[in-house]
């Protein structure tokens, strides 16, 4: 650790402001390197045969439309995360809220849209699927708020909760029986999908709103002032439970609509929650914080992660390595984002 | 009917097992102030290393104790963010959660749908044979025996020994154990490192005896219960004991249950989940909160600041 922070001294000389973009960029790479090795060592897959699938999934049209597709739920929630993480409220439970608002969504889509004109029907879908993660967020929220109950675990366990109630919707009353053995419900109806640019604007307008929320509104003052001090917030009258209220109906909400994109924009159909999401909940946590909370940034962090996923998913179809793989170097990358800021800190005495 | 209870009790001591070892590890480095939110990576990485390593070296137990290693060794990554470093412990937690689940992955990944080399012994205790319900007990593993007298042991090192008081003051009030002239950063490290090689053993259980064999996901989230746990058992490895086996019959409750509830069977798997929710929201009403008492700085880094 000394002699990555010696390097990074040298690197960037007294200026605060390049250290914090220079320090990402050589986590990055760091655990770039010891993933390469790993992969090597398991699999004799070396550094040129892992570059050469980035480049499959980097330089073409297909590629970049898949990393876009999978960059959609990741985003979503994301950028709900940055106003949870920032009033402190440690919401880990965007895979449920994402999982609920998949269901509620596709549901209305599913079995509504057919009778209604297109702009209605996409209208009720993104409703139902932004408030039901809303819902689905809000236990935890209150809890917290009430009972002083660890959001962590509440909002964890929920996770498991939402996908056990997915899998029973799609194995039972939403099954198709036309599908033979295959588990999945009836298709989205075609006027209901959507393409994966208008996905994407959609997802950078909601971050551009959150941004604007949280830096130039009252609000995203309260938010800010909960998470760097709650007694300050008591004192001069700011309500936690309300406060964290919001911020998760907010937060659930959007990973709500992170949800709907995967039916609409990917797969068409609901099957079981872990062939819907490989955990972008989950990624979106990484995805946040690797943005230092910024909403805005979230696009291109976030990007960055739906484009290891898509690498992941093509080094197990060529190189029969699982994709889960991946997410050591996803980790790791969280793990730099954890070491940074104290190793900052003391650079910055330096 | 009676076979019915010895066979419940039976399977409830075995799912919950794992739960006890992984919430036995937990309570150690909470009581010493390190909240690790790594458990079910390294509950993964002990699941998959296990079977590995027990083909490779045709033991089982072999296979659990480098198991139990390398979960230990990813443990120390936690330990060094979060007690060296002074990190956030939830985001380390959690990305050790991350990396875990990953490395689980490459290293079973060629062992997949393979039954592995389990552990197949089992000990009889001929003296509860005769008794109803209790017969239940016996029977078991060996693992399952040692994780009984593991709890009680920790029980008793950590709550009538001075290894034990130096830890729990730890966890209370760093600076106190400081200005007596230990180390906080050493024992919290240790704790650490001991909760990561429980929680190894704990996924070790899960793919040599429980269901043998590996495939991802096989943990299934128990790592995150094992946390719950240990909030429910106030931070006390014997009561932690009746927790984690009330919990083991709660997971195998859908089981029982399943050929009376169809395709409904797939929402009790969600049961034990909303248990701890529930169980969470009443210790936090407010006459509870003093009995229980969570380590005073727990989470917190030590020296502050």
């Amino acid at each position: 650790m000394r002699e990555l922070s010696s390097i990074a001294r040298k690197a960037v000389g007294s200026h605060r402001k390049a250290l914090s973009y220079t320090m990402p960029v050589i986590a990055t790479l760091i655990a770039f390197l010891i993933y390469s090795t790993l992969l090597y060592m398991s699999y004799g897959i070396d550094i040129g045969k892992l570059l050469n699938s980035w480049k499959d999934t980097l330089f073409t049209v297909g590629g970049w439309k898949r990393s876009l597709t999978r960059t959609l739920p990741i985003l979503m929630p994301a950028v709900g995360l940055t106003l949870a993480f920032r009033m402190g409220f440690w919401n880990i439970g965007a895979e449920g809220q994402l999982l609920m608002g998949l269901l509620a969504g596709s549901g209305v889509a599913i079995f509504l849209a057919e009778r209604l004109p297109q702009a209605v029907a996409l209208l009720l879908m993104f409703i139902a699927a932004f408030s039901t993660g809303a819902l689905w967020a809000l236990l935890p929220a209150y809890l917290r708020g009430r009972l002083n109950v660890n959001e962590v675990l509440t909002t964890l366990m929920l996770n498991y909760v939402a996908a056990s109630v997915f899998d029973f919707v799609v194995r039972g009353p939403w099954r198709d029986p036309s599908a033979y053995g295959f588990i999945k419900s009836p298709p989205l109806p075609e006027k209901t999908r959507l393409d994966v640019l208008i996905g994407f604007s959609l997802a950078a307008l909601f971050a551009a709103a959150v941004y604007i929320l949280q830096n130039y509104t009252v609000f995203g003052f309260e938010v800010r002032v909960v998470g760097s001090s709650y007694e300050v917030a008591r004192a001069i009258g700011i309500s936690y439970i309300k406060t964290a209220i919001k911020v998760m109906a907010m937060s659930g909400g959007l990973a709500g609509i992170g949800g709907l994109l995967i039916s609409t924009v990917m797969t068409g159909v609901l099957m079981e929650s872990a062939r819907m999401t490989p955990g972008y909940g989950y990624t979106a946590i990484i995805a946040a914080w690797l943005a230092r909370l910024n909403p805005v940034a979230t696009v291109l962090s976030s990007f960055f992660l739906g484009f290891i996923t898509d690498v992941g998913v093509l080094l197990e179809t060529v190189y029969r390595v699982p994709a889960s793989s991946i997410m050591v170097f996803e980790g790791m990358l969280l793990l730099a984002v954890v070491v940074s800021e104290p190793l900052e800190k003391k650079l910055k005495a330096l | 009917m009676i076979e019915g209870v010895e066979w419940f009790v039976r399977t409830s001591i075995e799912y919950g097992t794992p739960l006890l070892l992984a919430a036995l590890g937990e309570v150690y480095s909470e009581r010493s102030g390190v909240l690790n939110l790594g458990l079910e990576g390294l509950m993964a990485l002990g699941a998959a290393a296990a079977v590995a390593f027990s083909i490779a070296t045709g033991s089982p137990w072999c296979g659990m104790v480098l198991a139990c290693l390398l979960a230990a060794l990813l443990a120390l990554v936690h330990a060094i963010v979060s007690v060296i470093l002074r990190g956030n412990q939830i985001v380390s937690g959690l990305a050790l959660t991350i990396i875990g689940i990953g490395l689980s992955s490459i290293v079973g990944s060629n062992y997949v749908g393979l039954r592995g080399n389990p552990i197949t012994s089992v000990i009889e205790i001929h003296a509860l044979n005769r008794i109803p319900v209790l017969s239940g007990l016996s029977g078991l593993d060996p693992v399952a025996y040692f994780t009984m007298v593991t709890a009680i042991v920790l029980w008793l090192v950590l709550f009538k020994t001075s290894v034990g008081l130096k830890i729990r003051a730890t966890g209370e009030d760093p600076s106190v154990v400081e200005a007596m002239g230990h180390s906080v950063r050493t024992i919290r490290f240790l704790t650490v490192v001991f909760g990561g090689a429980m929680a190894g053993l704990a996924g070790s259980y899960i793919t040599l005896v429980l269901s043998p064999g590996w495939y991802e996901g096989i943990v299934a989230g128990r790592g995150w219960l094992a946390l719950g746990i240990v909030i429910f058992a106030s931070w006390s490895p014997l009561r932690a004991l009746l927790v984690a086996y009330l919990f083991g019959g709660l997971m195998q409750l859908r089981f029982v249950l399943a050929p009376y509830l169809g395709v409904g069977g797939v929402l009790l798997k969600g049961l034990p989940y909303v248990l701890v929710i529930v169980i969470l929201a009443l210790l936090s009403v407010e006459s509870m909160r003093k009995k229980i008492g969570a380590p005073e700085s727990l989470g917190k880094p030590y020296p502050p600041g």
